[in-house]
């Protein structure tokens, strides 16, 4: 059995993080923990998300505790087999170099929303080495380069030396290579190493900064591609008559919690939900998971990128109570206390782009849901108002009669309020 | 044939029936791993058609190889250690009975499936030929070997392309353990050669003069570019298919009536004694130097370095990556 | 460099060998030619890959011989033994199951049984696969049987290109090397450089860079699987490194295990059928190197375990193409 011993550090989420502080250990010294379990969260700035353990085994050291703040890099624990000694994590902590950042390259973890994919740089991921390794500077970190394409470098002459190419994460691509000697050709000396041209035809050209991707966008990111690729999308749109929605809205102004439009559209269409359980479900390859309630998830706009909640047992809620849950969810939504599985379980998603004048739009169906609501702004013209609602539907779910029923019914109660 | 030539022929024909004699002492001690499978009683044939080539010329043999092998000029001592699987062996242990070679002798190999040879002296013989070169190429192949479709092939590729080659067929009678009676619808081995474009002739494999002679023919119009050509020698086998064989096919009986009436040494001894052209003394003294040959073979067998488990991945390829 | 088929930059890769080297000669049905009435006929191979060679090196070095495969292999491993480059030709990959003894037990073997005595410098070229109609006798691969035989070299071009370069590198190799034409390619047109140039063995190539998924594929699966990624790319924004290791003896597991780290997923397609073969070889080195690696199950895209069927619509049904790939990527990305 080989000695292998992994640091746990502060991560670095967000190009600007500098430091994070540890609000809580998930597991304790001595616990056995696997690669890609949660197992700190840290607080940024931005963002407060939770750590992935780097490997398996035990956790054999906690360096820093609940309540301290350390730099990113920092060394916070340490997780190793059994069979490393005390001495063994000693000699290690006492030579953990924290790794540095290098110019236009940073090293990330990915935090459990994403996937538990190691990070693509070698930085600090669980070292596949089975000697006790301290990780590698990050600033070292290589970009990616595909062994046929390094040996059309080596055959071509070019030095891949600081070279970044135009693939993601710089990798260098045979483009690039090819490119390179092409642009030396009939040059001496060592290669000046160019990953994009600064002149075209004698004019500027700005280079664009990198920057990278982080967790949260990485997990949405992967998410959407994952409902385009996977599911088979129709759309159904209805314009609905406003007016009613906006006088009962301006009927509430005067008392206390007045609630939106939105509000009215959520409540409303949590009580329809469970009468089209097609609709209200989620999909699975065996079959449809069928909800006797409506649990909706509420697109919230962040810096970071849309995250939505879920308003569990819409359909229960009076809509005074749903108006103030809302409400609430948005706030914690904004302050970075999203608990955790608060975004999970929703069978029925409702986003709305009327605030910035949005007529009409799709939405992208999150999986494993079947439907998607998408609201637009009201549009008045003389006299009326309307506004514009596309459902989106899964179509193994939900065929067109199905959506095109629950859409009627829901204008109808809209227009009926 | 010179009297030296004559000393030279006898000095091989000894040193195949000794080595013989003393690798089935020597395998049923256990110290021999696998099968052998023992030549003795043939020795004529092969040194009969040796006599006639030089290291450039290229032979190759059967799982019954240990006698071409002596024959062509291959090392005893070399060829012991590889019985013995020594690092030390002709093929350095890799090889072992049935895969001995020489390619500084043109050896190209005792070569383990039946009729695979034939093609691959054609091969030899076809190499000759593009490079102008004056050697020739021999298969050996067994009686029950002339049923398999490979040596048609070769003999028809060799006449068609006019070869310098010869087909040598060693008619024991017993392919493994079923005679030949039973299993070549046309007995007259020969004739099938013939029909293949090609002359063949039959000899007595037990009288090394006349198997001397015929390959000196065969020869002879090989590297004159007249083609190839086919010698059938008849002679037993005194020993099973294998050791180990329980030889239930023939009689102990039949077998010692063999060794009596069917044995070159003898033969040869007695011609050579008759004619006056060699003296018992001198043969005398190449049984001794032989004997004290076989010995020190063995012995140097047991003491020679034995192989590791690294020379397992040795020479798969000249250079794979 | 001028746009030539793969027929015909094999073409060149002979004339270029034949006129470098005179140990090389040519032997196999039909590949040269003969005399009739002291005129040269050249017949120049069945598929024409050794038009020319007769005319201008004669019957020599370009050997026609009877329908004999076991003594064409043999008589050419016999030739290497005695130091010559023979460059053999067995007209359909399916006819060595009549010379596999020359292949597996005596070619093979022969470095190795007799401890490094001799080299056999043998190229036995073939034509390989489907997509000719050409029936269950001449349309199967057998390069992933050869593959499991040390002592074997094997390869198998899949363009033009690497074709020329690929041959160029087997016939000056010491080795004894399996040469895999894929019939359906001969017409297959690409920039060839005039000059002689060699590919070495061991050395994959990529025609497709991407982040997502790695697909591996031989002969002309390749040509499919980049089909396969171009559509991916262009429709579902998913990109994948298209991996062609050209010589399956010895394999670049290196470029292989560096995608499968980087993606995370693996695609393995042949159009030999599912057992034994290069999918499950592949597949079983990265399970076993790169497990870790790995964020979904692996994928193969094969043939059925059938024989190869000679009516269009089934020998179609019966070859993978871009559309199975592509639903294999999308497993693989589930």
């Amino acid at each position: 059995m080989s000695t292998k011993i992994s640091a746990v550090i502060v991560p670095k989420w967000g190009l600007e993080m500098t430091e994070g502080t540890i609000s809580a250990w998930l597991k304790n010294t001595g616990d056995e923990v696997e690669r890609g379990e949660p197992l700190l969260e840290v607080e940024s700035e931005k963002i407060v998300n939770s750590v992935d353990a780097p490997a398996t085994g035990v956790l054999r050291r906690i360096l820093l505790e609940a309540g301290n703040a350390g730099t990113v890099g920092t060394l916070v624990g340490i997780i190793a087999n059994a069979d490393s000694s005390e001495q063994d994590i000693d000699a290690f902590v006492a030579s953990f170099r924290a790794p540095t950042v290098g110019e236009g390259i940073t090293a990330t973890i990915e935090a459990s929303a994403a996937a538990s994919a190691a990070p693509m740089f070698a930085a600090v991921a669980a070292p596949r080495e089975t000697e006790s390794t301290a990780p590698a500077a990050a600033g070292s970190a290589p970009v990616r380069i595909s062994p046929p394409v390094r040996r059309l470098a080596e055959s071509l002459g070019v030095s891949l030396e600081g070279l970044r190419g135009s693939g993601p994460n710089g990798r260098i691509l045979q483009e690039d290579v090819e490119r390179v000697a092409a642009e030396r050709a009939g040059g001496a000396g060592h290669a000046v190493a160019v990953a994009t041209p600064t002149m075209v035809e004698g004019r500027e050209i700005e280079q664009p900064q990198l920057v990278p991707w982080n967790a949260t966008r990485r997990a949405i990111a992967k998410k959407m591609l994952e409902s385009v690729r996977e599911i088979p999308h129709f759309y159904l749109v209805m314009d609905v008559d406003a007016r009613p929605l906006q006088t009962l809205r301006a009927s509430f102004k005067t008392s206390g919690v007045a609630p939106s439009i939105n509000d009215l559209i959520v409540h409303t269409t949590a009580r329809l939900l469970p009468q089209y359980p097609a609709v209200n479900a989620n999909y699975s390859e065996s079959g449809l998971l069928s909800f006797a309630h409506a649990h909706i998830a509420i697109a919230v706009a962040t810096d970071d990128g849309v995250l939505a909640p879920v308003l569990r047992f819409a359909n229960r809620l009076e809509l005074a109570e749903l108006t103030q849950m809302v409400a609430e969810l948005r706030g914690r939504v904004t302050e970075r206390r999203l608990g955790k599985g608060e975004l999970d379980g929703a069978s029925f998603t409702i986003s709305n782009l009327g605030m910035y004048g949005v007529r009409e739009f799709t939405s992208i169906i999150t999986a494993p849901q079947c439907a998607s609501l998408a609201v637009g702004a009201i549009r008045s013209s003389g006299d009326g108002a309307t506004l514009s609602l596309t459902l989106s539907c899964d179509h193994r779910a939900i065929d067109g009669a199905t959506g095109a029923a629950f859409l009627r019914d829901l204008r109808n109660a809209l227009e009926g309020v | 044939m010179t009297r030296d030539q004559l000393l030279g022929a006898y000095r091989r024909l000894r040193l195949l029936r000794e080595f013989e004699e003393r690798t089935r002492v020597e395998f049923q001690t256990g110290q021999i791993a696998g099968f052998t499978h023992l030549y003795a009683g043939m020795e004529a044939i092969a040194v009969g058609v040796c006599e006639h080539l030089t290291d450039d010329d290229k032979i190759i043999s059967t799982h019954r190889g240990h006698g071409h092998c002596l024959a062509k000029g291959c090392d005893p001592i070399a060829m012991m250690k590889e019985l013995w699987g020594s690092t030390e062996g002709l093929c350095r242990g890799k090889g072992g009975t049935m895969h001995i070679a020489d390619f500084s002798r043109g050896m190209l190999g005792a070569n383990a499936v039946v009729g695979a040879g034939a093609p691959i002296a054609v091969g030899a013989a076809l190499a000759s030929s593009i490079m102008d070169a004056s050697w020739v190429a021999v298969s050996f192949v067994g009686d029950g070997g002339t049923n398999i479709g490979s040596v048609y092939e070769a003999m028809n590729l060799a006449v068609v392309l006019r070869l310098p080659k010869i087909f040598v067929i060693e008619d024991n009678g017993w392919g493994e353990m079923t005679p030949i009676d039973n299993v070549a619808g046309n007995r007259d081995l020969a004739g099938r050669a013939a029909a293949m474009g090609m002359p063949a002739v039959s000899v007595d494999g037990v009288d090394f003069f006349a198997v001397h002679a015929a390959a000196g023919v065969a020869v002879s119009r090989a590297r004159s570019g007249e083609g190839p050509s086919t010698i059938v020698a008849s002679a037993p086998r005194f020993y099973g298919h294998h050791e180990g064989d329980p030889q239930l096919y023939r009689s102990r009986e039949d077998v010692a009536e063999l060794r009596r009436r069917e044995d070159c040494l003898p033969r040869f001894i007695d011609r050579v004694s008759t004619s006056g052209e060699l003296t018992s003394a001198e043969l005398s003294v190449v049984d001794e130097e032989i004997a004290l040959l076989m010995d020190s073979a063995v012995e140097q067998s047991k003491a020679a370095p034995r192989p590791t488990a690294e020379n397992v991945l040795q020479d798969v390829y000249v250079r794979y990556r | 460099m001028t746009i030539k088929s793969m027929r015909d930059a094999l073409n060149e890769a002979l004339h270029h060998e034949f006129a470098r080297d005179p140990r090389v000669f040519l032997i196999g049905e039909d590949v040269g030619g003969f005399e009739k009435d002291g005129v040269p006929v050249e017949i120049g191979g069945v598929f024409g890959v050794s038009k020319g060679l007769y005319r201008q090196y004669g019957r020599k070095r370009v050997i026609d011989t009877p329908i004999s495969e076991a003594a064409i292999i043999g008589a050419a491993s016999g030739a290497a033994l005695c130091g010559l480059r023979p460059v053999a030709e067995i007209m359909f990959a399916d006819l060595t199951a009549v010379c596999f003894d020359q292949i597996v037990n005596q070619i093979a073997k022969f470095r190795y049984m007799f401890g490094g005595q001799c080299a056999c410098p043998v190229v036995i070229r073939m034509t390989t696969g489907g997509g000719r109609n050409a029936g269950a006798q001449h349309s199967q691969t057998f390069y992933p049987i050869f593959t499991s035989f040390p002592g074997l070299k094997v390869v198998v071009p899949s363009n033009a290109y690497d074709a020329k370069g690929l041959l160029i590198t087997a016939i000056r190799d010491e080795d004894p090397v399996l040469f895999f034409e894929p019939k359906v390619l001969y017409t297959e047109k690409c920039d060839v450089p005039d000059e002689a140039y060699s590919i070495p063995f061991g050395e994959a190539a990529m025609p497709r860079e991407g982040e997502d998924v790695t697909i591996v594929a031989f002969g002309q699966a390749v040509n499919w699987s980049v089909q396969a990624a171009d559509e991916l790319r262009k429709s579902r924004g998913i990109r994948c490194d298209v991996i062609d290791p050209r010589t399956p003896s010895p394999l670049d597991e290196e470029t292989i295990l560096e995608s499968v780290a980087a993606t995370g997923r693996l695609v393995v397609v042949d159009e030999s059928p599912p057992r034994c073969g290069l999918t499950a070889d592949i597949a079983a080195l990265v399970a076993d190197k790169a497990f870790h690696d790995l964020k979904a199950p692996i994928k193969t895209v094969t043939a059925p375990h059938t024989p190869v069927p000679q009516a269009r619509e089934l020998e179609r049904a019966y070859l993978p193409n871009p559309r199975r790939i592509i639903a294999a990527v999308e497993e693989a990305l589930r």
